[in-house]
């Protein structure tokens, strides 16, 4: 098929196409509603998220310890970790 | 001019094996003549049609169509054939002028003819009243106008019909009748297939009748009726079919 050829197919498949209300909706509508709302709704819920674990306090198990006192009284921290003796 | 010798179309079957579907037909058909191939269904007349119009290649045998080999030069014949048939198959978002504008241009046609063509065609037909109004919004005739607008615009000196007024109505198919009509009185080579012998009565100069592939009986009606003593076309074709 010659280039001239191609054109023509090419402009009357667009045509068609760019009159087709279903084409126009898939190709335009919905990109345009959907990328945004699925960008908000992912970061607000990937802040949620990132804020539930800030606040979060871990457990931490602490083995021993005894020779290490500086350690342990920074893990008893309320700010810091919440560490359980065994 | 088109002459076929020879034609051979075979398949391949899942169930019946090798399927002859043209097998040997051979024939002629002059310019300002109407050449009919009537047959039933299945009978070989899409086939050989779609051979003449390069849509399928022969298995064996050729065919010279306007004076170009249906197999060697496929591309030439194709721009001195018109093939129309019921199904108009036509671009349902594009306007009537687009849509011959568009098949114009593919057979490479420049824009000022291009659109001399169209406006002498438009005018013949008595379409100017729906030119830009979108195909899937017209009537079944205005259709048929559209796609007879389509098979004419690049002034093919053949014109290939297939049953073209299968499920038309009355009016429908007078259009296409006098189309096909006016098309021999303008000198073309015309091809017409058809199971209707009334059509065939009405239309044809010269007869083919094909059954499972083979050219059966060819001649024009008077020859027909003369050899076979009867004078019911009808008639004919069950002792042609027959035999």
């Amino acid at each position: 098929m010659s280039l001239r050829n191609i054109g023509i197919v090419y402009r009357k498949e667009l045509i068609d196409s760019l009159r087709d209300q279903r084409t126009l909706i898939s190709m335009i509508a919905v990109p345009l509603l959907l990328v945004p709302l699925l960008t908000i709704g992912l970061l607000v819920v990937m802040v949620r998220q990132v804020g539930e674990a800030s606040e979060e306090v871990p457990k931490v198990m602490i083995l021993g310890g005894e020779d290490s006192p500086n350690v342990l009284a920074e893990l008893e921290n309320p700010k810091g970790l919440f560490g359980v003796k065994v | 001019m088109i002459e076929a010798q020879g034609l051979v179309k075979k398949f391949r079957d899942k169930t019946r094996g090798e399927v002859r579907a043209v097998d040997g037909v051979s024939f002629r058909c002059r310019p300002g003549e109407i050449f009919g191939l009537l047959g039933a269904n299945g009978a070989g007349k899409t086939t050989t049609l779609r051979i003449l119009a390069t849509i399928l290649t022969p298995s064996a045998g050729t065919a010279i169509v306007a004076g170009y080999d249906v197999t060697r030069q496929s591309q030439k014949v194709r721009s001195s054939v018109g093939f129309l048939s019921t199904a108009t198959a036509l671009y349902g978002r594009l306007s009537a002028r687009e849509m011959v504008e568009y098949f114009g241009r593919l057979h490479g046609l420049d824009e000022t003819l291009l659109r001399q063509r169209i406006d002498a065609i438009f005018a013949r037909l008595e379409m100017n009243d729906f030119r830009n109004r979108r195909c899937d919004a017209l009537s079944t005739g205005m259709k048929q106008k559209v796609s007879i607008a389509r098979t004419l615009v690049h002034d093919p000196s053949v014109m290939i019909f297939d049953e073209p007024t299968v499920g038309l109505d009355v009016m429908a198919a007078r259009t296409i009748i006098e189309f096909i009509r006016e098309c021999r009185d303008r000198g073309k080579t015309v091809i017409f297939s058809t199971h209707v012998m009334s059509e065939v009565e009405k239309l044809c100069d010269h007869i083919g009748i094909i059954h499972d592939g083979r050219l059966l009986a060819e001649g024009t009606l008077a020859n027909l009726r003369q050899r076979f003593s009867k004078q019911d076309l009808e008639d004919i074709f069950v002792e042609v079919v027959e035999q």
